[in-house]
């Protein structure tokens, strides 16, 4: 899988350092309790520089997407049609994420993180349906 | 505010839109501001505040002062500034001469929106430009182009609010109805629903025919204070209310994808303006997808909250209802320029208001609305004109 890589800086490396591991790990800021992401030098809302990571169950639910038609440039031109969509984990923050086994996409539908590894060996975080039965689909 | 207080439009330029081979950025610039000084009869040694709207061809970091450079008035200047809001820049722009005139730093103004994408970028090159708007980190890796973005907007508004393809597609065809009024509309042949939804799909569930493709062409306007334009016999459009309204900049930190910082906007500008929507009788909406006029609808009081599509169903949006909407043909069928693309609402909500927009002309209107917004519903400017 070929994907431009994000620009990593010192105020998000732990977050893409977690997805190296297979976590999602997201910003809590000790002063307020407010989940943060993305990954800020201070919280969003109270402004406190007191921000720990801490681990997401990886659940979490599909608030909107898309089915990609026309790429956004070469990268993407042999990976058409390809889903990406909004995900709203349970714990809260919203990640933008591809969606793998999209046949059934739909809003609502409960998902579960994966992990997609790029050409060069790096981590990108991902989702795929939870059938009724709470196995991935 | 006494009749005499604030500013006002006295003169618009455009030049011809569409693939422009030969054409520049900067010449375009040029062009524009010469037919909106023509226009104004105002000399340019007269001008002494220039806004742009940037380029995305060329990269001149003062691109304000170097378009003042190239028209050789940079050294008469008091107020200079470029507005980097995406497709709100220009309404900004705007918003910025009236500000900058009532605060005494200038006294005319040249607000110019300009660039040659079409010929000076290339189609996939531009694809992949805007592409790189989204968040380097958390956007651009999974492949979200820019309609994707607004393909996952018009997903949860259906999702929410039952609005249809079918009426996402009826806008783009009553707007395609008046840009064939327009001779300078780049598209200009009818098209009907089934057309929009047998287009190619680009994003689901957006087709071509829902999106706006990329033109060359340039645009500007001149603005006084209201006093000044009396004074000196020309014909001023009032510039009567405006207002900025933001929610988020990325469309991950947007808390609700059906709702933006235009209903902020707005409500700023009519509050200035001092009337409601009721008022209003034609509005230049930011046509780039067409989920977004029918967002735009509802966010600024036209409809209720879910009606959009029913209202554009209706027939409401078209010549002959009772809100024309993008009298010249918009972003869809007119052209986009990219983030200068709002100059030529401002433009034609100006001529509509003097009564020169000829067979596309909307009987006798007192009140215009413009409103712009760039990025992902992000940077959103509502311009109120008229009531003279
Ligand atoms: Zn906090």
């Amino acid at each position: 899988m070929i994907r431009p890589l994000p620009p990593i800086d010192p105020v998000t490396k732990e977050f893409w350092d977690g997805c190296q591991q297979e976590k999602l790990l997201i910003q809590k800021c000790g002063s307020c309790g407010t989940l943060n992401f993305y990954p800020r030098a201070l919280c969003k809302k109270c402004h406190s520089d007191h921000l720990e990571y801490v681990e997401m169950s990886g659940r979490g639910t599909l608030y909107s997407y898309t089915i990609v038609h026309r790429a956004p440039g070469k990268t993407f031109d042999s990976q058409v049609p390809y889903a990406v969509a909004l995900v709203d984990l349970e714990e809260g923050p919203r990640l933008l994420a591809n969606i793998v086994n999209y046949s059934q996409i739909g809003i609502g539908m409960k998902l579960s993180s994966v992990f997609l590894t790029t050409e060069e060996g790096f981590k990108l975080p991902a989702f795929t349906p939870v059938s009724e039965k709470g196995e991935e689909g | 505010m006494n009749s005499m207080e604030g500013c006002a439009v006295v003169g618009i330029g455009e030049t011809p839109v569409g693939k422009l081979e030969q054409s520049t950025s900067l010449g375009l610039h040029a062009l524009a501001v010469r037919e909106a000084l023509d226009d104004a009869s105002i000399d340019w040694q007269d001008v002494d505040g220039l806004i742009t709207a940037g380029s995305f061809v060329d990269n001149f970091s003062r691109h304000s002062l170097t378009v003042a450079e190239y028209l050789g008035i940079a050294q008469q200047l008091s107020y200079n500034t470029s507005i980097h809001m995406g497709g709100a820049s220009t309404a900004m722009g705007l918003m910025h001469a009236c500000m900058a005139i009532e605060q005494g730093i200038c006294s005319t103004v040249v607000v110019a929106g300009a660039d040659n994408q079409r010929s000076g970028l290339r189609g996939k090159d531009a694809v992949e430009q805007y592409a790189s708007f989204r968040h380097p980190q958390f956007e651009v890796p999974f492949g979200l182009p820019n309609p994707g973005a607004y393909a996952m907007i018009a997903h949860r508004y259906m999702f929410e609010y039952g609005v249809t393809s079918a009426q996402m597609a009826e806008v783009a065809v009553t707007i395609r109805n008046h840009a064939g009024l327009n001779p300078r509309a780049v598209f200009r042949q009818p098209i009907t629903v089934e057309d929009v939804l047998n287009s190619k799909m680009i994003c689901e569930p957006l087709h071509l025919l829902d999106c706006s493709p990329i033109s060359d062409g340039g645009g500007a306007l001149v603005v006084t204070s209201l006093a000044k334009a009396k004074a000196n016999g020309l014909k001023p459009v009032k510039v009567a209310g405006y207002g900025m309204g933001f929610t988020h900049d990325h469309v991950i930190e947007n808390p609700d994808l059906t709702t933006s910082g235009c209903k902020a906007s707005g409500k700023r500008a009519f509050e200035k303006a001092g009337i409601v929507p009721a008022d209003i009788d034609f509005a230049e909406l930011y046509d780039c997808y067409t989920i977004a006029v029918i967002m735009q609808l509802e966010e600024l009081g036209f409809c209720a909250r879910g009606e959009g599509g029913s209202f554009v169903e209706n027939g409401n949006i078209s010549l002959k209802g009772s809100l024309p909407v993008c009298t010249h043909g918009g972003l869809l069928s007119h052209c986009h320029l990219g983030a200068p693309a709002g100059v030529f609402h401002l433009t034609e909500a100006v001529r509509q208001l003097r009564g020169e927009s000829g067979p596309r002309q909307v009987p006798d209107p007192h009140y215009g609305l413009v409103h712009a917004e760039g990025g992902i519903l992000s940077a959103n400017c509502t311009v109120i004109l008229g009531g003279l």
